[in-house]
């Protein structure tokens, strides 16, 4: 193992953190140099010290391994934590350790979830850094890193490679250095244009900022104690429907959908099922809302039923109603979308729709085969036919999210968080979602969390943004001396 | 010059040994004093925040207890009177005294809370003490029971003043535990840049070593393995490693110089044949 270009390329991944540690110093002094300036300034020097201090002695960046970039894609995810948490750390106010810890985890995996009360009585450069973790992680903390390095074209594709996972690639009919920046493109298209949708719909240019960041990865953070809600306008909430809708489907189908100027490319198998359980969840929220006499009109309930749906299943977590007063059964059916989430390739965190849909299909072609065992059945996406060995990794990721979702419920539990939330946070933090239901709601916090459940939610957020297999190939890099190499 | 040939100058430019070795220390320094520097900021000015506060907390209380102490002889010296029949000397009482530490107590309490409760004792005192001057005029008069009038008309207002006080105490006492537990906090606090610069002292420590580990302790001892061989076994110096310092330069001209040197003692042991 090259430790020398493992270090280099963290490096970069932490001028990255901050890069972005520096823009949040001049929004403090843009604004009148508020309480926040003395710890982002000092974070952003400890970070860029530590982040430049690999290039003192190693100025090339030869080739990588695949161990290599496994390593670097794990510890460039948990340095950016470790560095992202200084300037909550120092700052002060409710960040102990621990809070701060997770508020890193949930900015960077863009998940959402906060340890905050009152989010408005924290100074504006904190809150933009807290948007721009979203960013950063948005786009991955690895990707930024392939956009920025000056590195060889074959070390850029096996990151590219490791970091979007097969189902991520899929999407794009480009050459896989290109891929990334596709990526990018797409999502810095989604950012400038929900920013602008924002200001036009009168949403003052700081929170819009804030939320475009926001919303463009399919975060959560809001400016505002009572996210979208505080803005009390339709125009607002439709546009954060309709990005959170754009950021979770395959942006290689957005990018080629605006190259081409046609919806052609939107006629795929996964996103037509994407958009058909997102019309059928928002109905039965609807209804369950209309119902149980949350809404008083049936286009008031279909309205935030839809929002509602769209903030789960995008992973975004924003939030115009309190969820704390709904029955527990209108939750359980977010849930599924919570497990589902968007498209690979897009920001939205899950299992990824496009793995059950794939669930469902070869679910449905054992069932063919029983009844007809003469039959050729075969799996079909779209035009394409996938094999045994194409289909067989996403039953077995799903079985190990499930695997993992048991571990974490069970966890939190014996450590004492209540049984509702002790599934639904679990749920909701490896899906990269963010609020959960009552007190850790929609319009609540996880500050009352124990301190244990904080680092197993952070872990869990951790392991549902990277896709866990990079964190298993460093386990076993650590415990297997073979995987070593 | 461009930014682009700028960075690309920068890119290529080569550190040496000494450039290198200077820079990462003085990195390394740098996150300790820097962080040390904050934490020592942090808790001298929480510090001293808190330590005044804490100091006003206490000097309050002591204030309100002189006052209850105050408040309590002259009412039992009221009541010695009404029991001494005998007696019609009205007692004195420090009212200055009782009024400016009153304006203190009201001035010196930083919390919001207990502003509005010192001006409650106030409002109390001064019914309180009205009332106490009735008592001239009750003594004197032969239609006024002067025990009727105390239990009836005084003693409920010094109850009420008595109340009122003790509401102020208790503020005053939560206060001080509130600015306590503020001072524990700041403490943390200031703690923390301490954790932060350990943490990112450690790691750029751990990196220096493995840096000096990687890029001369190990090319230092593979140079002299290679030496070793070369003057026992006669061996071809080859030794190879990453870098762009003095060191690389140093290994490239031991190369050179044994390389010569083979080709010299070839070129003798060609010529002694001959």
């Amino acid at each position: 193992m090259n430790w020398k270009v493992i270090s280099r390329n963290i490096g970069y991944a932490l001028l990255v953190s901050a890069l972005f540690m520096l823009l949040s110093v001049v929004v403090s002094l843009l604004n009148g140099r508020d309480s926040a300036l003395a710890a982002l300034s000092i974070s952003f020097l400890i970070t860029l010290i530590v982040g430049i201090f690999p290039f003192i002695f190693i100025r090339e960046t030869p080739a990588i391994t695949l161990k290599e970039g496994y390593v670097i894609i794990f510890l460039s995810w948990l340095l950016s934590f470790i560095f992202g948490m200084l300037p909550y750390a120092l700052w002060g106010g409710p960040f102990t350790l621990q809070n701060a810890w997770f508020e890193s985890v949930s900015g960077f995996t863009t998940t959402g979830a906060t340890i905050l009360d009152d989010v408005e009585a924290l100074p504006k450069s904190l809150l933009f850094w807290r948007a721009s973790t979203h960013f950063i992680g948005g786009l991955g903390v690895v990707v930024f890193l392939l956009l920025l390095i000056p590195g060889s074209n074959q070390m850029k594709m096996r990151l590219t490679n490791m970091e979007l996972t097969n189902l991520s690639r899929g999407g794009y009919s480009t050459r896989t250095n290109q891929t990334v920046y596709i990526f990018a493109y797409v999502y810095l298209g989604l950012l400038a244009a929900s920013f602008l949708a924002y200001v036009l719909a009168g949403m003052p240019v700081f929170d819009a900022i804030c939320h475009a960041m926001s919303v463009s990865a399919t975060g959560g953070f809001s400016s505002r104690n009572a996210s979208i809600a505080a803005f009390d306008s339709r125009w607002i909430e439709g546009w954060t429907m309709l990005f959170m809708y754009l950021s979770s489907i395959h942006f290689g189908l957005v990018y080629l959908t605006f190259v081409t100027r046609s919806l052609k490319p939107l006629n795929n198998p996964v996103v037509k099922f994407y958009t058909v359980s997102i019309v059928v969840v928002a109905c039965i929220v609807g209804a369950g809302l209309k119902g149980n006499g949350i809404c008083e009109g049936w286009g008031s309930a279909l309205w935030n039923g839809l929002f509602e749906t769209l903030c789960v299943t995008s992973t975004s977590g924003f939030a115009i109603l309190d969820n704390a007063e709904w029955p527990l059964w209108i939750v359980m059916v977010l849930m599924f979308s919570a497990v589902m989430c968007g498209s690979a390739g897009s920001t939205s965190g899950g299992v990824k729709v496009d793995r059950i849909l794939l669930l469902f299909k070869a679910a449905g072609r054992r069932v063919a085969r029983i009844l007809h065992p003469s039959a050729v059945n075969e799996v079909r996406l779209g035009k394409k036919i996938l094999r045994d060995e194409e289909v067989s990794p996403h039953i077995l990721y799903l079985c190990l999210y499930g695997l993992l979702l048991a571990v974490s419920v069970a966890l939190s539990l014996f450590i004492g968080v209540d049984h509702q939330n002790s599934f639904i946070a679990s749920v909701t933090s490896l899906g990269n979602v963010g609020p959960a239901y009552g007190a850790l709601g929609t319009m609540g916090s996880f500050n009352s969390v124990p301190m244990l459940g904080k680092l197993i939610f952070s872990v869990d957020m951790f392991l549902g943004r990277i896709e866990i297999y990079p964190v298993l190939a460093v386990v076993a890099m650590v415990f297997d001396k073979r995987a070593r190499g | 010059m461009s930014v682009r040939s700028a960075f690309k100058r920068f890119r290529e430019r080569r550190l040496s040994m000494r450039s290198k070795l200077i820079l990462s220390l003085t990195s390394i320094a740098a996150i300790l004093l820097l962080s040390s520097l904050i934490s020592v900021m942090e808790y001298t000015s929480m510090s001293n925040y808190v330590s005044d506060l804490i100091a006003d907390d206490i000097s309050s209380i002591n204030v309100a207890n002189r006052l209850a102490d105050m408040s309590n002889t002259y009412n039992l010296q009221i009541l010695e009177v009404i029991g001494d029949e005998t007696s019609l000397r009205v007692p004195d009482f420090d009212d200055e005294y009782f009024k400016s530490h009153c304006d203190s107590l009201r001035m010196s309490v930083a919390s919001n809370q207990v502003r509005p409760l010192a001006d409650s004792v106030m409002y109390s005192y001064s019914a309180y003490m009205l009332t106490s001057l009735e008592l001239e005029d009750v003594m004197q008069s032969d239609f006024i029971d002067s025990r009727s009038w105390y239990f009836e008309r005084l003693q409920p207002r010094f109850e009420r003043l008595r109340a009122d006080m003790d509401q102020l105490s208790s503020s005053i006492y939560k206060d001080l535990e509130r600015n306590s537990a503020t001072f524990e906090r700041g403490f943390y606090r200031s703690v923390i840049p301490g954790i932060v610069a350990v943490g990112v002292g450690l790691l750029l420590v751990l990196m220096l070593l493995f840096f000096l580990l990687a890029f001369y302790v190990n090319p230092l001892r593979r140079m002299l393995a290679g030496l070793d061989a070369y003057r026992a076994q006669d061996k071809k110096y080859s030794v190879k490693f990453d870098g762009d310092d003095e060191l690389v330069r140093l290994n490239d001209g031991i190369s050179e110089l044994a390389n010569e040197n083979r080709q010299f003692r070839s070129r003798i042991k060609t010529l002694g044949k001959k």
